[in-house]
């Protein structure tokens, strides 16, 4: 059944997204609910997905030198 | 998944409504223009939720007015042609293509009671054999030329249906790539095997790797790239539109087609396919070949199962066993289904816009020769794959359909799939 309140304000301009002329579109990933949404008011368009569970999407491999902002030779690397 | 109240919003398309609204900006088919003859000069329609009567009057001229006499309610469906309009055959009142009473023979000679009386009338124009009509605020938009209608050197077929369902789903059909591979794939060799056929190859069956859908100029692009193919083949590289708001494009180099879903109300919508047969290369077509209509039969004989060995028919059953308005509170969206969402907000995004006093897109106000529309040519690596399937499709009923298939190949047929 269609959650109720699911996701009731814009994240844009914070009106509501009850207007039924917004869009609030439920669909599902393997492992998300993800809400396609689209505010009436401001024509903001995104997706938005409660998080569940903390992960991390990529896992930095070791000895890795891909760490943003910090060049390969910094003292902070070992 | 959406709420009870969006799924109305979207489905509900009589007067007054928004989506209503929205759509009665557009020019809509409502008959195929061979319907009308002669002896049979008016056709009863149903469109965006109002009853209506199309007529030829005996000038030639069309017209499409309500179809209740305002007199005491006959259908005009019944009505005699006049030179000026259409006779209403109970006590012969004469209305004319803007709705006016122009004559009430047994009111007294001299009574002014006539010009008291108003009907719906709405425009209408024929193009490339069919006749549209426009049920929106005046002034009339440009009636679109797509490119098909007004295509030289090819042959048309039309056929048409009225399906028990919603328009909406019907839609949002074309904005699912992969029911391809599955319901016109393994589905159709399901079919097969139920019927002890063996098609050699049946290529519709190939799975996607991924699927694509961009905005353009007169709304979505859908594309796909099927197992064995790359970003380079026709399928993605061009891909083929759902035009704004009820248009499916598809073909290839032998067939270019329109799927046209017209609104009657929110539980049945006027269906038609608009094929064009592309002669081989210097093959040499018959100048004047006639436009040949004909009925897509949804249901078996017995009148209870589908008729499920033709693509057209398989669609039609998903169509209508989703329910007359397909209840999108309960249904499960994956990520295969993105092409379907994005037109839901587009339809929301253009509503929007009429509400604003706008013009929604595709709605054209400039005069012009033609309006060209993206068009592959070899779908499937197959090159003219559509005709090969000719007899298995929509056009499986055209009754001229071999002299056809013969006419455009300058030969007799054999590269079909079937
Ligand atoms: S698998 Fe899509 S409707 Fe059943
Ligand atoms: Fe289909
Ligand atoms: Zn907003």
């Amino acid at each position: 059944m269609w959650p109720e309140n699911p996701i009731r304000f814009c994240p844009h301009c914070g009106q509501s997204l009850d207007h039924p002329k917004s869009l609030v579109n439920l669909f599902w990933t393997a492992t998300t609910d993800v809400y396609f949404c689209w505010c009436y008011h401001c024509h903001w368009r995104g997706e938005i997905t409660p998080v569940e569970r903390v992960e991390s999407a990529e896992v930095v491999e070791e000895g890795s030198m891909a760490m943003p902002g910090l060049a390969p030779s910094s003292p902070y690397l070992h | 998944m959406l709420s009870q109240e969006r799924n109305q919003l979207l489905t509900q398309v009589g007067p007054g409504t928004p989506m209503g609204q929205l759509l009665r900006r557009y020019w809509m088919p409502v008959a195929i223009a061979s319907e009308l003859t002669p002896t049979q000069p008016t056709k009863r329609v149903r469109v965006l939720g109002e009853d209506l009567v199309l007529f030829r009057d005996r000038a030639g001229r069309l017209g499409l007015i309500g179809e209740r006499c305002p007199h005491r309610g006959v259908s005009l469906e019944y009505g005699i042609p006049d030179p000026k309009g259409l006779r209403c055959p109970y006590h012969g009142w004469l209305f004319d293509r803007a709705g006016r009473c122009l004559d009430q023979p047994c009111e007294p000679p001299d009574s002014t009671f006539k010009h008291r009386i108003r009907m719906a009338a709405y425009p209408v124009q024929e193009l490339g054999g069919l006749i549209f009509a426009y049920l929106g605020p005046e002034p009339a938009p440009e009636l679109p030329r797509w490119d098909l209608l007004v295509q030289q050197g090819v042959i048309r077929t039309i056929g048409w249906c009225v399906v028990p369902a919603n328009w909406l789903q019907i839609m949002e059909n074309s904005l699912d790539p992969i029911h391809f591979e599955w319901l016109h794939g393994r589905y159709f060799e399901w079919v097969f095997e139920q019927q002890g056929v063996r098609p050699e190859r049946w290529t519709l069956s190939k799975h996607h790797q991924k699927i694509g859908f961009d905005l353009f100029e007169y709304g979505i692009v859908k594309r796909r790239v099927l197992v064995g193919q790359t970003e380079e083949d026709d399928d993605w590289r061009i891909g083929h539109p759902v035009v704004f708001p009820n248009m499916l494009r598809v073909g290839d180099a032998a067939l270019h087609t329109f799927q046209i879903r017209v609104p009657m109300d929110d539980t049945h919508t006027y269906h038609l396919w608009y094929s064009c047969f592309v002669p081989d290369p210097g093959v040499e077509i018959p100048p004047d070949y006639p436009i040949v209509a004909y009925e897509n039969p949804i249901w078996e004989a017995d009148g209870k199962r589908f008729v499920v060995d033709y693509i057209d028919g398989q669609d039609m059953m998903c169509w209508v066993t989703q329910g007359p308005v397909a209840d999108r509170t309960t249904e499960h969206l994956g990520t295969t289904d993105k092409g379907i969402i994005l037109y839901r907000q587009l339809l929301l995004q253009e509503m929007a816009k009429v509400e604003r006093g706008e013009d929604p897109m595709c709605v054209f106000r400039t005069p012009h020769e033609r309006i060209d529309l993206p068009q592959e040519h070899s779908r499937y690596r197959d090159g003219g794959q559509l005709s090969k399937v000719a007899r298995v499709w929509s056009t499986k009923y055209a009754p001229n359909l071999e002299e056809i298939l013969q006419l455009v190949h300058g030969r007799e047929d054999t590269a079909m799939l079937l």
